[in-house]
């Protein structure tokens, strides 16, 4: 009764960390690792021992999640530009995996979401302000710009604006990548935490 | 002497992918299974929390294909099986893992004639 108590437990926890998996891919680690514990109590080894092999519910989770965000981006990096949908549910993860993710990832976010705002808008301004448009006034340096050059100013702005959006957009990519490398080892060099206490255990 | 946990990690983190496909390549082979096989040589012993993300990577990369089944002894388990491209790509790994340590070995000169 215990026994199946903790597995419960522990598998509760373990679906509860497992969001942002999707759900047929969280439902079938869900079956794996319970049915794995089923083969393990079965064996004979003690239930807390077969969880501490598996590890905490949140780490093991957390190499799921690691291992699914990593398949996503290198699955996209074939391609020469980055795509959004590919990177945004990875940076979350990333983002709240690191201390450092914490800071660069929403201030590269932030950067990359107002200057795309910035491509988009000032070019339609630059044809309003053309058109004759009263509220598209826009000021340079030497006073409101003469209405012949809104189109070409605005357009040229706004084509630098991209340029620092996608290279936001690229420096989040490196930096996931970056972070990405040091999960692929920690996920690669995990040892089982019991190995020493088994060890001790036999003799 | 950090440097040496850290480089037989490395070695560790090489090997195991090509232990795994290894054992799978001799019939279909469930989660449990291979993590108490693997558990029979301590040098390479890894976390179970290791082993089935690595699992999931390899299903998704082709290499390797699952299926739930009724095992003999009753429960429904997981089963692993080599795919066509897992087979190339053990087949070459093995070769370079042949090539390797027998050269490691020469220059560490326990071959020498």
């Amino acid at each position: 009764m215990i026994v199946e108590t903790k597995v419960r437990i522990y598998l509760q926890q373990f679906e509860r960390a497992l969001r942002g998996l999707p759900e047929s891919e969280r439902q079938d680690a869900l079956r794996e690792i319970g049915s794995h514990l089923e083969d393990q109590l079965a064996a004979g080894t003690d239930v807390d021992i077969a969880l501490a092999r598996l590890g905490q519910p949140d780490t093991l989770a957390k190499f799921y999640l690691a291992t699914y965000h990593l398949e996503r981006l290198s699955g996209s990096s074939r391609t020469a530009a980055p795509s959004l949908p590919s990177v945004l549910p990875a940076m979350a993860f990333f983002a709240s995996a690191s201390l450092g993710g914490l800071f660069v990832i929403p201030v590269l976010a932030l950067f990359l979401f107002v200057f795309s705002l910035i491509a988009v808008v000032l070019p339609i301004a630059g044809i309003a302000r053309a058109f004759g448009a009263p509220w598209a006034l826009i000021t340079g340096p030497g006073g409101p710009v003469p209405i012949g050059w809104a189109i070409p100013l605005t357009i040229a702005v706004g084509l630098v604006s991209a340029a620092i959006a996608w290279g936001c957009l690229w420096l989040l990519r490196l930096y996931i990548t970056l972070t990405s490398k040091v999960y692929r080892k920690w996920i690669a060099t995990a040892r089982p935490p019991t190995a020493v206490a088994d060890q001790a255990a036999h003799t | 002497m950090q440097s040496g946990m850290e480089w037989s990690a490395q070695l560790r983190r090489g090997t195991l992918e090509l232990c795994v496909l290894g054992m799978i390549r001799h019939g279909q082979v469930y989660g449990y299974e291979l993590a108490s096989r693997l558990a029979r040589w301590e040098a390479l012993a890894v976390s179970e929390g290791t082993l089935y993300p690595l699992l999931r990577r390899l299903s998704n990369e082709g290499l390797i294909e699952a299926s739930w089944q009724p095992s003999p002894a009753g429960p429904v388990r997981k089963y692993y099986r080599l795919r066509p491209e897992g087979e190339q790509w053990l087949e070459r790994m093995e070769a370079e893992w042949h090539r390797l340590t027998d050269s490691v070995a020469e220059v560490l000169g326990e071959r020498s004639e």
